[in-house]
């Protein structure tokens, strides 16, 4: 008896209660040619078997079901629970969408525009300086024009990133040397006493460029949960929860790794170097090529919450906000956003700059497939002969390797997750085809 | 200059062009290691240039490096100045041997012999332990990673010792870019001074004992490193391109390295996970380099065709063009013997090189690949003969199917370690 109640408690802490659950449906009644489907495996398993990722959970969703769920590892390489839909993976930057979600909200609500100013939040953003391309050896500018939300949530407004990110230049080593936005693990020597205290630092240090004219992945996402934070009085964590995660049940996404939820929440690793390597001494059939993060997420509490990197939670949970997003703002009853806020969400907001502004941060094969909308990434099936643009697909990732595709003409979701840092392996463009192939035949 | 250039004339004549125009029977796929072109498209290696030869001449070759990206990557031809590193062991092993052969030195003296300042070994910890005499360094163990000297951290050593040779430019990034204005022999002396990471004779560690070795010979022979690479390697072989010291004339050629780029992107696609390697930035000091340091462990310099000379080399048993073997029998045949006893454990290198962890390990520096992956004190069948770079460089030999192959890439570090999937590859296509 003993054990048995001990037996139901355990199942009482490994699931997430009141969670939405996707129903596993057979793919080929819902029109995905399963064997197909099966081929998505073999492009994690060779990276777990060689000991490059430490685990994985794939999730391929259609109409509100779970059409293809695909998995290996445990939350630590050393052992610990088997990962599944409900594991809960650091999902950083894949955070970036939701508060953006977020910030619609409250436009379509009249709470705020995305064309007002955010020195109308924060005064100190006022007259910005612009240090162009992020160096100290030139002069800086004065900024042209004043920041405002819509360059925030589309990344234009100047701000940068930690040279970790995709930061660039002296300024993003001024965000290294002062931890900025570092809600998770903020620098020793600079506690961060709030989010709104931490948005006013930041107006301290140049922007990289004038607001609008180039873009540039940055913590501008912080900022904009700073403004949550200022116009619904509540904390990010807590607004999140009332508008997007009860309504959508989802139960495991959070801010903080509390001690109950730690055992299914997965260790981030990062890739050994080669001298590491020689160090490591395993015992497993597995050759890893892993070594802890350091980032001890589940004994400590955020300092703010990030609205740029901060989130946890699993794939199921994120599914269910992307399925959300492919309904055209709604879910399970759940309405989070109507058709106007979704064609802003949606749409190219990036048109005066063209696919060539995202070389520079994330390459050439980006600057030939993306554009950006306000909050998504959308890659473009480009016509070689006319260069006339359609979306395949909306994506974004976090730096833990985790990933997710929306395909909103076929209704298919993807979110991938695994826990490696600096992310490495992003396949959502195999992935996706391969859901696409499986549809046409 | 004109001396160069009747090096290249005497390689092309007897060594390069037979193997280029040589016909071939076996047959190899076109392009034959998809995996690489994948790793350059994916942008997780810039670039690479591989040769598979066997008996008949030059199987194949594939070479490939990103193009009209952000970072612009060098291709690597066949001419092109490539830092070794790590690859430059097996040769300077190779020279010892030689000079082993010819009665210079036995390798089974100490070091001291030749380097009197190595004659009181000392251990980095004041235990018991350090107390004790240590034994003596031999030549042997400067061959094998016995000697108990570490790796400098800037080539990716690791421990206190190793933290103390990258402190003390003890064979670093500094004397790989001659930029140390040290000789061998005033930096072998530093290294002297200071205390060994492990008691000789006990363990396996990778380490700057090659650079060790360099100098001994050159006490041993009365000559400099550079002379009886010439001498001994260079002219012998026909390696016109080999060299200690990069001197202006060279710069040109020079391959660039590059180094993993630490970053996040969230996107998908193609995108450089690298950039240029500052490290070791090809800023040569110009012609007059005879006060400045060499590497004979990590810093020889090399184009591929000279390292295809060298597999070819390897692959024939170390028999000279002339008929003549290079090494004594004993030798020649200890060059694919595993050198640590059992004394070592089943696998020696596993906490030193971890890709090489069931690998055993001979006098020439070549990783020997037991064939049922258990480790080589259980008297294991030999696969084949491999040695890696940290810059994803390698070389194998394969008497399975009597095929060896170059593989030159610039990363440093790379995470990749390819030799063994091209090995496979090989095979397979020659079924």
């Amino acid at each position: 008896m003993r054990n048995l109640t001990l037996g139901a408690l355990l199942l009482l802490i490994q699931a997430p209660s009141n969670a939405y659950e996707f129903a596993s449906v057979d793919p080929a009644k819902m029109g995905f040619d399963p064997e197909t489907l099966t081929t998505i495996q073999a492009n994690f398993d060779e990276l777990y078997q060689e000991g490059r990722i430490p685990n994985y959970v794939m999730g391929v969703y259609s109409g509100g079901k779970n059409i293809y769920l695909a998995k290996n590892g445990n939350v630590s390489i050393d052992g610990g629970q088997a990962v599944d839909e409900n594991t809960i993976f650091w999902l950083a930057s894949m955070t970036k969408p939701i508060v953006s979600t977020a910030i619609l909200r409250l436009q379509e609500e009249g709470k705020l525009g995305l064309d007002d100013k955010l020195s109308k939040y924060f005064p100190e953003y006022a007259d910005m300086l612009v240090a162009p391309g992020g160096s100290y050896t030139a002069t800086l500018e004065p900024a042209k024009t004043e920041i405002t939300l819509r360059h925030l949530i589309t990344h234009t407004s100047g701000l940068t990133y930690q040279t970790s990110v995709s930061g660039v230049g002296d300024v993003a080593e001024q965000y290294d040397e002062f931890g900025v936005m570092g809600c998770l693990r903020p620098n020793p020597d600079r506690p961060i006493a709030s989010l709104a205290e931490e948005a006013r630092f930041l107006a301290e240090l140049p922007l990289i460029s004038h607001p609008g004219e180039s873009w540039n992945y940055s913590v501008s996402i912080d900022l904009l949960g700073a403004i949550i934070e200022q116009v619904t009085r509540k904390r990010l964590a807590d607004y999140l929860d009332e508008i997007i995660f009860t309504p959508l049940e989802m139960t495991s996404t959070t801010f903080n790794i509390t001690p109950e939820l730690s055992s299914r929440t997965a260790d981030v690793y990062s890739t050994a170097s080669p001298a590491q390597l020689s160090s490591l001494d395993y015992d497993s059939d597995i050759p890893w090529k892993l070594v802890e993060a350091g980032w001890n997420f589940k004994n400590t509490t955020p300092a703010c919450d990030s609205g740029g990197g901060g989130l946890f939670g699993s794939i199921s949970d994120y599914a269910a906000y992307l399925t959300m997003i492919a309904n055209g703002g709604e879910f399970n009853g759940k309405r989070i956003l109507n058709s106007v806020s979704m064609n802003e969400h949606l749409r190219d907001q990036t048109t005066q700059l063209g696919r060539e502004a995202f070389r520079r941060g994330f390459g050439e094969d980006a600057s030939s497939y993306m554009k950006f909308s306000a909050g998504f990434g959308r890659k473009l099936d480009v016509d070689p002969d006319t260069d006339e643009e359609t979306v395949d697909y909306y994506f974004w990732g976090g730096a833990a390797n985790t990933s997710f595709w929306v395909d909103t003409e076929n209704d298919t979701v993807g979110v991938f997750a695994t826990q490696l840092t600096p992310s490495l392996y992003n396949k959502n463009n195999e992935i996706e085809q391969i859901v696409d192939e499986a549809i046409r035949k | 200059m004109r001396q160069v250039f009747y090096y290249w004339l005497f390689a092309w004549i007897v060594v390069i062009a037979p193997i280029a125009q040589k016909a071939h029977s076996a047959s190899l796929a076109q392009q034959p290691f998809p995996e690489l072109s994948r790793l350059v498209k994916e942008g997780f290696l810039p670039n690479y240039h591989v040769v598979v030869v066997d008996s008949e001449g030059q199987l194949t070759t594939q070479a490939e490096s990103y193009e009209g990206g952000v970072v612009s990557v060098d291709a690597i031809k066949t001419t092109s100045t490539v830092a070794l590193l790590s690859l430059s062991k097996p040769i300077t092993n190779l020279l010892a041997l030689r000079l082993v052969t010819l009665g210079y030195l036995a390798l089974d003296e100490p070091v001291s012999k030749y380097l009197p300042k190595f004659e009181d070994p000392r251990m980095q910890s004041t235990d018991q332990a350090s107390s004790d005499a240590l034994r003596a360094i031999s030549i042997r163990d400067l061959l094998i990673h016995t000697a108990g000297f570490a790796q400098n951290a800037e080539l990716l050593g690791w421990g206190e010792v190793a933290n103390t040779y990258a402190e003390q430019a003890i064979f670093g990034f500094d004397c790989l870019n001659h930029d140390a204005q040290e000789t061998l022999a005033q930096i072998t002396d530093r290294l002297a001074g200071l205390p060994l990471a492990s008691e000789p004779g006990k363990k396996f560690a990778y380490s700057v004992a090659t650079d060790v070795l360099g100098r001994v010979l050159e006490v041993a022979a009365g000559e400099s490193f550079d002379v009886l690479l010439r001498k001994h390697i260079s002219i012998p072989l026909a390696m016109p391109g080999l060299t200690a010291r990069i001197t202006g004339k060279r710069l040109a050629d020079i391959a660039q390295l590059y180094q993993p780029l630490i970053k996040t992107y969230p996107v998908p696609g193609a995108y450089q996970r690298y950039e240029p390697f500052t490290g070791i930035d090809g800023n040569f000091s110009g012609d007059d380099l005879e006060e400045v340091c060499i590497s004979p462990g990590s810093g020889l310099f090399a184009s591929m065709n000279d390292m295809v000379v060298f597999i070819e080399f390897l692959r024939n048993d170390l028999v000279l063009k002339n008929g003549e073997p290079f090494l004594s029998e004993s030798l020649g045949e200890q060059v694919f013997e595993h050198a640590l006893d059992a004394s070592f454990g089943n696998r020696p290198l596993r906490r030193s090189l971890a890709y090489a962890g069931k690998d055993g390990i001979s006098i020439a520096s070549l990783a020997i690949r037991p064939k049922n992956g258990l480790g080589l004190a259980l008297e294991n069948e030999h696969d084949f003969y491999y040695w890696s770079g940290f810059s994803g460089s390698g070389i194998w030999i394969d008497r399975s199917n009597n095929t060896a192959g170059v593989l030159l890439t610039q990363l440093y570090p790379s995470d990749q370690f390819l030799i063994p999937k091209l090995v496979g590859k090989v095979r397979a296509s020659l079924k």
